[in-house]
């Protein structure tokens, strides 16, 4: 495995982005933290900071999952429309390198993306004297993580079909990430055979990105055990790993005409 | 491995699925042919004859049914026989946000080439393809003819044995076709092997040491251009004579207008010359020069191709 190619790919990919002004987003952000910040100075007695820190948290969650979803779901299938991918894979690089590559291209708008509106928060609750708490760290860590497994998932979509079905993909496994538990509940209940089966088939196939949400932990600054957090990070690396791999062998199976 | 040829191209077959995958298109029907390291070959043949397919094949952008692809004895799909290799796709598209010169950086490392080397080869190859002036601007602000330049410049850029171009002419002026044209015989010198796709006759007839005429997926005539040409006669011999008289110009067919000094020139048959040049000799007149008529290149392709010939 070449190291500096798949770096000089992710690299390529954070520069892509930057410089197609994927990263202005940022400003909707900020935006959104001054206009709440604002707002709710206006209407909060005494638990302003606290609203502040959630809405903060829940922002840089949206961001960073609808930033690494639509970024994501063009990583490889635009190049192979634009044809940018023939030169590159004519270079002395394997297939998966290529895949690595574009998957550590994604983590890194990801995670500049998400490390910029952290800092953005933690000067909001500077500027209105809000105490910072440790937990805010988990909950960050906690996006990272479901945009690591959302990335892979989107990286996978992308190596072989169109950016629409891809969003698409994206958008289910995000949706039934967060439902299955629920849905395994509702399934249990129905009459149907069929749907008891599927109920359980997503529980315990599709990632339970539900895992990766501290938002508990983040209001009430509640710590969360050391072991739990290895215990997620293995459970999103296998994640990652499957996808990757799935995406690996679609890609290098796949003609380019 | 080193005595291997530089390209070793055996039955490929290739069929795509079109229209909703409900038909089916051959790409490549058993298609054969080898280059020699050394060698600039020109693969010749209408748009939609397998050239572009084939090249596809050998740089592992695709993969074949049957057959088998070789580059200097292995297999393409190894990222290290794709080491020895430099490629210009046909269009090419670049990172357009990138400048010539980054692109140039990234496509170096991706080779594996040290920093040093990068900035030492990019600056030498820019200024080679007439780039220099456009090292730091973004490709998205390229025409189409730099475009075609970066390209060469990027398939160069790690000194590769085979450069293998893909209608390398495409898109280019004439000045820039001269350019390229000049890029390949310097290549040649170095003791690189050429393989370039085209369907421009007179850039084939230029500077190809052999040439691949290629149709609907499979191999025509392969062979050196004198070759290709030494089958192309056309069974017409032009005989050119001096002093005969009015009437026997008018009893033959001969061409207009009369060359200068009493000369004319006649067109016969080949297989009738040897009787055509009594009745000059019996008519008091001389021979000045029998000259059988050849076919040119474009007149071999289109022979082959239009006529279906195999």
């Amino acid at each position: 495995m070449k190291l500096r190619s798949i770096w000089a790919i992710a690299w390529q990919t954070l520069t892509e982005a930057r410089r197609n002004k994927v990263f202005y987003s940022l400003f909707l952000f900020a935006l959104v933290v001054v206009l709440n910040s604002y707002i709710f100075t206006e209407v909060t007695i005494t638990t302003m900071d606290r609203v502040l820190k959630d809405t903060g948290m829940a922002a840089i969650n949206v961001f960073a999952i609808l930033l690494t979803i639509f970024t994501g779901v063009g990583v490889i299938n635009r190049e192979i429309d634009r044809k940018s991918v023939f030169s590159i894979i004519a270079k002395p690089i394997a297939r998966f390198e290529f895949i690595l590559g574009k998957y550590l291209g994604l983590l890194l708008i990801a995670l500049a993306t998400s490390g910029a509106m952290f800092l953005g928060l933690l000067i909001a609750l500077k500027v209105y004297r809000a105490p910072f708490h440790p937990a805010m760290l988990v909950g960050l860590y906690g996006v990272l993580l479901e945009v690591l497994v959302l990335g892979a998932f989107a990286v996978l979509c992308s190596s072989f079909t169109s950016a629409f079905v891809s969003a698409f993909m994206c958008i289910a496994i995000f949706v039934s990430g967060h439902l299955s538990s629920e849905l395994l509940v509702s399934a249990k209940k129905s009459a149907s055979e069929l749907s008891r089966a599927m109920g359980k088939i997503i529980y315990y196939v599709m990632p339970n990105l539900e895992r990766f949400n501290f938002k508990y932990n983040v209001t009430y600054d509640v710590p969360v055990p050391a072991e739990t957090l290895i215990t997620l990070t293995a459970y999103a690396g296998a994640y990652v790993l499957a996808f990757l791999v799935a995406a690996a062998v679609i890609f290098s199976n796949r003609d380019f005409r | 491995m080193t005595n291997s040829p530089a390209v070793q191209v055996e039955g490929l077959r290739k069929q795509f699925m079109v229209g909703m995958g409900v038909r089916k298109r051959l790409g490549l029907d058993g298609m054969s042919f080898t280059v020699q390291a050394g060698e600039i070959y020109g693969f010749l043949g209408p748009n939609g004859a397998g050239k572009t397919t084939s090249i596809k094949v050998l740089t592992s952008l695709l993969r074949p049914d049957k057959g088998e692809a070789l580059l200097f004895g292995a297999p393409p799909w190894s990222p290290a026989s794709r080491k020895r290799i430099g490629f210009l796709p046909e269009s090419p598209v670049f990172y357009d946000h990138l400048t010539g010169q980054e692109l140039l950086s990234f496509c170096g490392t991706l080779c594996g080439m040290s920093r040093a080397s990068i900035k030492a080869r990019s600056k030498e190859l820019l200024e080679s393809v007439g780039l220099a002036h456009a090292a730091n601007l973004q490709i998205r602000r390229y025409s189409k003819g730099m475009t075609q330049r970066l390209g060469i410049a990027q398939a160069l850029l790690h000194d590769p044995e085979l450069v293998i171009l893909d209608e390398p002419m495409s898109g280019l002026d004439p000045m820039g076709r001269s350019d390229v044209r000049d890029i390949i015989l310097e290549l040649s010198k170095e003791g690189k092997t050429i393989f370039f796709s085209t369907h421009i006759i007179p850039d084939v007839e230029a500077i190809c040491t052999r040439v691949g005429i290629v149709n609907r997926g499979k191999m025509l005539r392969e062979g050196t251009v004198a070759e290709l040409l030494s089958e192309g006669s056309t069974g017409i011999s032009e005989v050119v004579v001096h002093g005969v008289p009015e009437g026997f110009r008018r009893e033959q067919a001969h061409l207009d207008p009369p060359l200068l000094d009493g000369r004319v020139a006649f067109e016969t048959p080949t297989a009738s010359t040897g009787a055509f040049l009594q009745a000059v000799l019996a008519a008091g007149g001389t021979v000045v020069s029998v000259t059988p008529k050849q076919a040119s290149l474009e007149d071999l392709v289109v022979r082959l191709i239009d006529r279906g010939e195999d």
